[in-house]
């Protein structure tokens, strides 16, 4: 899993690339909750390089949704390939968790 | 082809997951029905780990096998030597709640049970045996 951080005015954006799996998602979650720790409260998570993802990043990422909510801030992801947006229907976390077909438009429902 | 054995911890799943979905292509498993077989088979194997050996490490094996009828059924049988644990006897969760009452965590097993086609769990007398079957089209 490769994570690449960019930024957008005061929203970040997290490029994550492989496999979120019961692997690689504790990696992901300490990176998400170090910047979250340090104020960060928009982010939108760029899945177009997600090929994989499994229970273990699913609870990484509702952990993050509560914490943030929690903060007033806001998490949105975007570019899910069709098999991982699958998961994201199939879980109902697509009912909370809102999915955009692309990173322009996630940065603009969040500015 | 053989069963595989492997040690029941983490960085014995990439090997495991090699094996299934080797055989999985071979019973002709589109693409898509790779990544629900290979996400079932993630979420079976570390519920395994988590209850089946928290106290203690153990070993698993994977054996998978196709059937000859015209649905060519994949069936991929897990079995440990831990304790018992029944994956079907969990509650699954309400997958209708908002945000704020949705637990974290819980969502393996209802995964599982929304990807393969049939689930048989088995007691043993020393151990589990979880037999998933899809039908791979």
């Amino acid at each position: 899993m490769l994570i690449t951080e960019t930024r957008e005015g005061n929203i970040v954006v997290l490029a994550v690339e492989g496999r979120l799996d019961s692997n690689t998602s504790d990696q992901f979650e300490k990176q998400l909750f170090s910047m979250v720790e340090q104020g960060e409260a928009r982010f939108v998570l760029d899945f177009g390089g997600l090929d994989y993802i499994s229970s273990a990043g699913l609870r990484v990422l509702l952990k993050a949704a509560k914490e943030l909510k929690k903060k007033d801030g806001r998490l949105c992801l975007c570019s899910l390939r069709d098999y991982v947006r699958e998961v994201f229907d199939m879980s109902g976390f697509a009912a909370f968790l809102p999915i955009h077909p692309s990173l322009e438009t996630s940065i603009k429902s969040l500015s | 082809m053989k069963n595989l054995r492997v040690p029941a911890r983490p960085e014995f799943l990439e090997s495991i997951r090699a094996y299934v979905l080797q055989m999985a292509a071979a019973a002709g498993a589109s693409d898509s029905v790779l990544f629900r077989i290979e996400l079932a088979i993630e979420e079976a194997l570390t519920n395994i780990f988590k209850y089946a050996y928290s106290e203690t490490g153990g070993e698993l094996e994977v054996a998978c096998s196709v059937s000859s009828d015209p649905e060519r059924t994949l069936t991929v049988v897990i079995r440990d030597w831990g304790v018992h644990f029944d994956p079907l006897r969990c509650e699954p969760p309400d997958i209708s709640q908002d945000l704020n009452d949705r637990p974290v965590g819980g969502l393996g097993i209802f995964l599982i049970r929304k990807i393969a086609d049939r689930v048989v769990y088995c007691p043993l007398k020393n151990g589990n045996q979880l037999a998933l079957s899809f039908n791979v089209p």
